[in-house]
């Protein structure tokens, strides 16, 4: 771990994420009010805060589930939107989008796996259809990413004949399959029976340590101490601390941190 | 007074019967089969994001449904060649049964759409997915299951509408009834043989749907 981090503070490069005074409003409510972020390659970022504080909206502004209000995110210096002032036609606008977007690998509460493939083709989805790859190809690649996984003895079977950890491990392989520059892990293990958490985080652990760029929405206090470079502590839509895991935890200045981490540390 | 039911009647009318009764099924099945493209297109249309399309498609929509089947037919039938075109009667029927049915269609592929999991069209979207790449390989085949019950319904609903072509002289089943009475002056027996008909069509309908129904669900496809 500590040679990772290391790692990391040599690396004094181009960012591999930057977000820009992003906004997002829901109506009237505004949920995310001006964030700003750099995130370095191979850099993990723990977002931690209160129901409701908006770290989630993030992760879905991020690739665009929510189209921001406001504020520019850009991956590889590449910006996730087209600059508006060209006049651009809506195609070609969500052409720019969808192609950004097979840059950055999401991975949901509740799985979203597809209910009518296998896991084979849930992984092997992406390849054909976006990435276009022929498909003996594909089923190579989606094989060894579910090995990677663990689950190369479940390649046929339904999400429905799987358990909450296989399934979020097969819908980790989807997305990595796809060799995005940034993972995004949106609460990833909330919908997961106690017992089923440690084979999902045994996964995200290991990708971490092999240098992944990721964003990490966690309840699970303890693995995002321990696998983050950096944590940001968001409290009402704006970024009220940030630092190492080991200033956030164990020594914050900010009363509303220490609130919460007390509040959430107790229950454990 | 009637002496009983006259056999020999029927019995003479069986071909004409025969006949009709072939009429029936494959003017409500290709009515089907435009219905259904018309159905799926309006109920995308009606996800456009161009607010004059979603419009337009839903207006479709409240008109059909607001009017009376009879008069759809009626108004194609002598509305069309009132613009210079000329059809067979049996292309009005299938054209105005088709647009009768695709209204109520698309309801049930919106309907089906919309109880499918949000999540399903973020995670296409969110791997790269382009929307209709996104509704092509993992929205609709997952609704196929959803509306094939609803379809199998509508379907047998056409095959009974489709009885409503007899007013534009087309020689399906009710028109053969008519014929029949209109020759014999005997109502049971020119009307309770077509009526044992449509509920045989209907009949073989649902239990070969239902059948496809087992297929699929055995194949996996349940969530």
């Amino acid at each position: 771990m500590i040679q990772e981090k290391s790692k990391l503070d040599n690396l004094s490069q181009k960012p591999m994420v930057v977000i820009e005074d992003l906004h997002k409003s829901f109506g009237k409510l505004q949920v995310l009010k001006g964030i700003n972020l750099q995130i370095m390659p191979h850099e993990v970022l723990g977002i931690i805060g209160p129901s409701g504080s908006g770290k989630s909206t993030i992760l879905r502004c991020f690739n665009y589930l929510e189209e921001p209000t406001k504020g520019r995110i850009l991956i590889d210096g590449e910006p996730m939107e087209l600059e508006s002032g060209r006049m651009i036609s809506h195609s070609a606008y969500e052409n720019h989008l969808d192609y950004m977007r097979t840059k950055v690998g999401m991975v949901f509460q509740r799985f979203n796996l597809f209910p009518h493939m296998t896991a084979l083709e849930n992984v092997c989805e992406g390849l054909v259809t976006v990435k276009k790859i022929r498909k003996d190809l594909a089923k190579d690649q989606a094989v060894t990413m579910l090995t990677r996984v663990g689950l190369a003895d479940k390649l046929d079977s339904y999400p429905a004949q799987l358990s909450g950890g296989q399934q979020q491990r097969v819908a980790i392989a989807r997305a990595l399959v796809m060799e995005p520059k940034v993972m995004l892990f949106d609460e990833v293990t909330s919908a997961l029976d106690p017992e089923l958490v440690a084979e999902v985080l045994n996964v995200m652990r290991e990708l971490a340590h092999q240098g992944m760029t990721m964003l990490l929405v966690s309840h699970e206090m303890g693995f995002v101490e321990e696998i983050a470079h950096r944590i940001i502590f968001l409290d009402e839509g704006i970024i009220s601390e940030e630092g190492a895991p080991e200033k956030i935890f164990h020594n914050p200045t900010n009363e509303r941190t220490r609130a919460f981490l007390k509040k959430v540390l107790e229950k454990r | 007074m009637p002496s009983g039911f006259d056999w020999p009647l029927v019995i003479e009318w069986i071909p004409h019967m025969w006949r009709g009764a072939v009429t029936t099924v494959w003017i409500s099945f290709l009515s089907l089969i435009l219905a259904l493209v018309l159905g799926l297109v309006v109920s995308l249309l009606r996800l456009s994001h161009m607010n004059i399309v979603r419009r337009l498609a839903s207006f479709y929509v409240d008109l059909i449904r607001g009017t009376p089947a009879l008069l759809q037919i009626l108004a194609i039938y002598f509305g069309v060649p009132y613009f210079g075109l000329s059809m067979p009667a049996y292309v009005a029927g299938i054209i105005a049964l088709g647009i009768n049915s695709g209204a109520y269609i698309s309801e049930m592929v919106r309907g089906a759409l919309e109880s499918l999991d949000k999540g399903q069209m973020e995670a296409a979207r969110g791997m790269g997915m382009s929307y209709s790449q996104a509704m092509r390989r993992v929205l609709l085949p997952q609704i196929l299951q959803i509306v094939i019950p609803p379809i199998t319904g509508e379907y047998n609903s056409l095959v009974k509408g489709s009885s409503l072509l007899s007013v534009i002289s087309i020689a399906e089943l009710t028109r053969v009834g008519q014929r029949m009475l209109g020759v014999s002056f005997r109502p049971i027996e020119s009307y309770l043989p077509i009526a044992l008909i449509y509920f045989v069509i209907n009949y073989i309908i649902v239990r070969s749907t239902s059948n496809m129904e087992k297929r699929l669900a055995a194949k996996g496809h349940r969530v």
